[in-house]
């Protein structure tokens, strides 16, 4: 990066402000296309990704229904259809629906904040090409005949070794795992952008209220995520190195999986129907020609649907032998969810009822939403009430709500969004000749195919057969079923050949076509790689703007940054609640750093699939490397002070302030990280209250005075990250500090290793063993990713980027230790507690 | 953008109502889980879920009281009015929320 600065910033007219922001902002032709990091070009990216994985997963949906639609059928036998059926879930769920949402957020969130890209464009690309190569993985397992084959669920102790003993489910532990490290960069980057990096102006209180929906989907998957994560590494563990976990004849519990996996798979629902709903409160003002009825009481009712979309993961498991207490309070929470879901519906009804509304191709599909999610919402407040889910559980009726309430609250708001977005993604506008003979096939056809599986569930068909015999009233339900399911694919056929007649034929698009009022319309269509000439300054609700007014004057460069400098890709930080400018944030440009480090990072899955453990270990070292080499020419090594934004205001740049995007990533990461050391506390203490076989038969023991030494080496470490920012803030030298955290980091980790290596029981030998040998690997990691942020603070203040203005890196590493070392203690402390806990369960009477 | 910003803390409120409810729920599940392993009385269970129940409920009042029940603060301006309407809201729908889905719990059987 260029460490010069140009006095005065360049001016022109609004073409040759294009043209010089274009040339720095634009990605390369040809090859270089590799290294693109621009929202607009990734988020594209993503949502064809996605489209390719939807299409692969329905026609493997298409496959089983041929297989269902006689009785007897030989058209697949039970392997393949076990294999097929697994991957229609696993592919729609994990490598279409999230990733859909996430496109979807990385292409329009910057443009509806009036921000011109995200906070961490290299992690934006590096999530991208690690959802690519994760879904790869699964895909050319399938083509191989390896595919996961114990539905996308994996419950063990099905999927343990015992039962399924190739490389069937480590296929989707770690392929899946790898798509999940795409999901969580995403999350952390959505938060921090529309938290730090909306336009100037735009407080809390104005900000679209599709930013609210980003913000609390984004804070849903960085708590949703890992204990999934934890659960797959547990079994992975289990499977390649016989940690029982999960073997309820070594104290473990298959249970513990369930509880991990639907922590996971329940707000994952509400994942991918909050942006869905996002869209439909954009879109709804527009087409009823008035503002959204009850913006508050939304964001209200989504703050209140986050919360106990978590709270309700145990109705999944009606079944498995929990006591009435439980089951009630888990059945009063299902049931109370549908209350902020209703107050958004009524809050839609309302603007339209308010409204003029104009009917056109997004507004069938609004249409087709209301229909299918509201049976689907009123199914799961059946299969909420206990006796009922106890009848219903494992029938086809489950099968049917599911879908209704995740295909149909998904498919019908994506579409419409498809339609009315595609002007802004294009440029034309669409031909409509198919769009509504489309729509009605996919209407007609989604409900014949799903809305007969609530029937032939009551009739008692279970869900994952590959076949069943003649029984009255199965055979002509599963049939029109099928048929229903080649309606519903005709119709997503002609959607598809109308886009490309859309994109091939259809005319060119005037700004803003639906007239709508959302700053994603103030920009040229298709939008530039820049997004924003100049940044908007924002005095309204912003989803109350006249955009098509706004954007000659943002085009002019009038608003803030209009201008190019320096070749810098600028944008601004501003205060999170009053939106106020704040810092200068200058964004990296391209480079195929990101998907080097996607491809070591896939050579490491690759290698711990095919069991090649050391190669694993060498890739993640690797891997390690390249995050630290990432962070080398990050910033400016230079302090630049106050610079010129534009209207009359100046901002130091975000390397020079306390609140840089940087430091809230950090934050919302050991977020992520603490909600996953939570489960691994919760996993330890359930196992040691509902596994049977406890207390094992060797007594447990650790070395006391070692695991002290560790807790207080992790808490010296920490002390040293603190006496290196105060050393750098008070002009002095920072590196003695650092070496010292080093050091005692260092012989943290040995003291760990020692630890694990004398475990008592043995890891293999019971789950105590192992969930203790879990705690001191995650506090060995923990000192591990420390010591690399020694390392990166060592080479950075060997090159200048650090210095008494410049704090961050040491303000990371401070937070980093301090986390490792309060973790460290409650992780070592835990499994000191362990012998007593032991004795505490053999006093029972 | 006269007014004063609102300070970045206040939004903690947000998640405060709620997340008294999630700590209600995993105390409730957590005492129960327990006090079924350990064979307690089915009054002990009962006594200290209401317990546990009743100083969440106790904790929410206490933000009620000490931030809610006063007006906005009109130095933060529409965006402090805002957020004190939502988090009034979210303090409301976490009470009803906490006691529709554990309160009728002490009226059942404990642990079959």
């Amino acid at each position: 990066m260029n460490t010069s600065i140009e006095d005065s910033p360049n001016r022109g007219t609004a073409i040759g402000l294009h043209r010089q922001l274009a040339q720095i902002w634009a990605t390369g032709p040809g090859l270089q296309r590799l290294a693109a990091v621009n929202h607009t070009v990734i988020g594209v990216r993503f949502m064809a990704t996605a489209f390719v994985f939807f299409i692969f997963g329905g026609v493997l949906g298409m496959l089983a229904r041929v297989q269902l639609a006689t009785p007897q059928a030989t058209f697949m036998d039970t392997e393949t259809y076990n294999q097929v059926f697994t991957m229609h879930g696993s592919m729609l769920l994990f490598l279409f629906a999230i990733p859909m949402v996430e496109g979807i957020a990385v292409y329009l969130t910057p443009k509806m904040l009036g921000t011109r890209d995200f906070a961490f464009p290299r992690l934006t690309a590096y999530g991208y090409w690690c959802y690519l190569f994760g879904g790869t993985i699964l895909t050319v397992a399938l083509v191989a005949g390896v595919a996961p084959n114990g539905g996308w669920f994996m419950y063990t102790p099905l999927s343990s070794n015992v039962y399924t003993p190739g490389i069937n489910a480590d296929v989707w532990l770690l392929g899946v795992t790898f798509v999940e490290i795409s999901a969580l960069t995403l999350a952390v980057e959505i938060i921090v952008s529309v938290l730090k990096m909306r336009a100037p102006g735009m407080s809390l209180d104005r900000m679209p209220i599709f930013g609210w929906y980003m913000l609390v989907t984004a804070l849903m998957m960085v708590v949703a995520f890992p204990p999934l994560i934890l659960g797959s590494i547990l079994l992975e563990t289990e499977r390649a190195f016989g940690l029982p976990f999960f073997d309820p004849t070594r104290g473990g519990d298959a249970l513990l999986w369930q509880h991990l996996f639907w922590l996971f798979g329940h707000p994952d629902v509400y994942i991918i129907f909050l942006p869905m709903a996002g869209i439909l409160s954009t879109m709804i003002p527009v087409f009823a020609n008035t503002p959204l009825v009850g913006y508050r009481a939304i964001v209200v009712a989504i703050i209140g649907l986050a919360f106990v979309s978590f709270g309700i993961w145990v109705h999944h498991m009606f079944t498995v032998g929990i006591p009435h207490l439980t089951l009630a309070f888990f059945s009063a929470g299902s049931a109370i969810v549908a209350m902020p879901t209703a107050v958004q519906l009524f809050a839609w009804l309302a603007t339209l009822a308010h409204g003029q509304p104009r009917w056109n191709v997004p507004m069938l599909y609004i249409f087709g939403f209301f229909s299918t999610f509201v049976i689907g919402g009123l199914t799961g407040v059946m299969l909420a009430m206990v006796p009922f889910d106890w009848q219903a559980h494992d029938t086809y009726f489950v099968v049917a709500h599911f879908h209704y309430v995740v295909a149909g609250a998904l498919a019908f708001p994506l579409l419409g969004a498809l339609y009315y977005w595609l002007p802004l993604l294009t440029g034309r506008t669409a031909v409509y000749r198919l769009s509504i003979p489309a729509f009605w096939l996919i209407f007609v056809g989604f409900n014949l195919t799903f809305f007969l599986m609530h029937l032939v569930g009551l009739l008692g068909m279970p869900r994952r057969i590959y076949t069943y015999p003649v029984v009255e009233g199965w055979v002509w339900l599963n049939l029109l079923s099928s048929v229903g399911g080649f309606i519903m694919t005709i119709g997503f056929a002609m959607v598809v050949i109308d886009l490309i007649a859309q994109i091939r034929y259809g005319r060119r698009a005037r700004r803003d076509p639906w007239k709508a009022a959302t700053l994603e319309w103030a920009m040229p269509i298709p939008p530039p790689p820049y997004a924003f000439a100049s940044l908007p300054s924002i005095n309204t609700r912003a989803d109350r703007i006249a955009a098509s007014e706004l954007a000659p004057s943002l085009a002019r460069g009038e608003g803030y940054l209009g201008f190019a400098r320096n070749g810098w890709q600028e944008t601004l930080g501003v205060h999170i609640t009053s939106g106020e400018p704040e810092q200068l944030i200058v964004l990296p440009r391209a480079t195929y750093l990101p998907l080097w480090t996607a491809l070591c990072t896939c050579a490491a899955v690759l290698a711990m699939l095919f069991k090649f453990y050391f190669l694993a270990l060498l890739m993640t070292l690797v891997v390690a490397g390249l995050f630290v080499r990432w962070g080398q020419n990050a910033g400016h090594s230079l302090d630049y002070g106050s610079l010129p934004i534009g209207r009359g205001l100046s901002l130091p740049p975000h390397t020079e302030v306390a609140s840089a995007p940087p430091w809230w990533a950090l934050i919302f990461t050991l977020v992520a990280d603490g909600t996953l050391f939570t489960s691994l506390v919760f996993g330890v203490l359930y196992l040691w209250i509902s596994a049977p076989n406890w207390p094992p038969a060797m007594t447990p023991m650790t070395n006391l005075p070692l695991a002290l030494i560790s807790v207080a080496a992790l808490f010296v470490a920490a002390g040293g990250a603190r006496g290196s920012l105060r050393a750098q803030a008070g002009g002095r030298a920072p590196q003695a500090w650092i070496g010292l955290a080093a050091l005692v980091l260092l012989a943290a980790i040995g003291a760990v290793v020692v630890l694990i290596g004398n475990v008592i029981p043995h890891p293999r030998e019971h789950a105590l063993g192992a969930t203790a040998a879990a705690l001191f690997g995650y506090v060995i990691l923990h000192a591990g990713i420390g010591l690399l942020f020694l390392l990166s603070n060592f080479m950075r203040l060997a090159t200048g980027f650090v210095s008494p203005q410049r704090l961050i890196d040491l303000r990371l590493t401070r937070l980093w230790l301090d986390y490792t070392a309060l973790t460290g203690a409650i992780a070592i402390g835990l499994v000191l507690a362990l012998p007593t806990l032991v004795g505490i369960l053999g006093m029972r009477p | 953008m006269s007014a004063r910003p609102v300070p970045n803390h206040r939004l903690w409120f947000l998640v405060l109502g709620f997340g008294a409810w999630c700590s209600a729920l995993i105390t409730v599940y957590g005492l129960h889980s327990i006090g079924c392993t350990f064979f307690w009385s089915a009054d002990t269970i009962r006594l200290s879920l209401g317990l546990a129940i009743l100083a969440h409920l106790v904790l929410i009042g206490w933000l009620w009281r000490n931030y809610a029940k006063a007006p906005a603060d009109p130095a933060f301006g529409p965006t402090g009015s805002f957020l004190h309407w939502v988090i009034v809201w979210t303090l409301l729908a976490a009470v009803v929320t906490i006691v529709f889905t554990l309160g009728p719990t002490l009226l059942l059987t404990s642990c079959t």
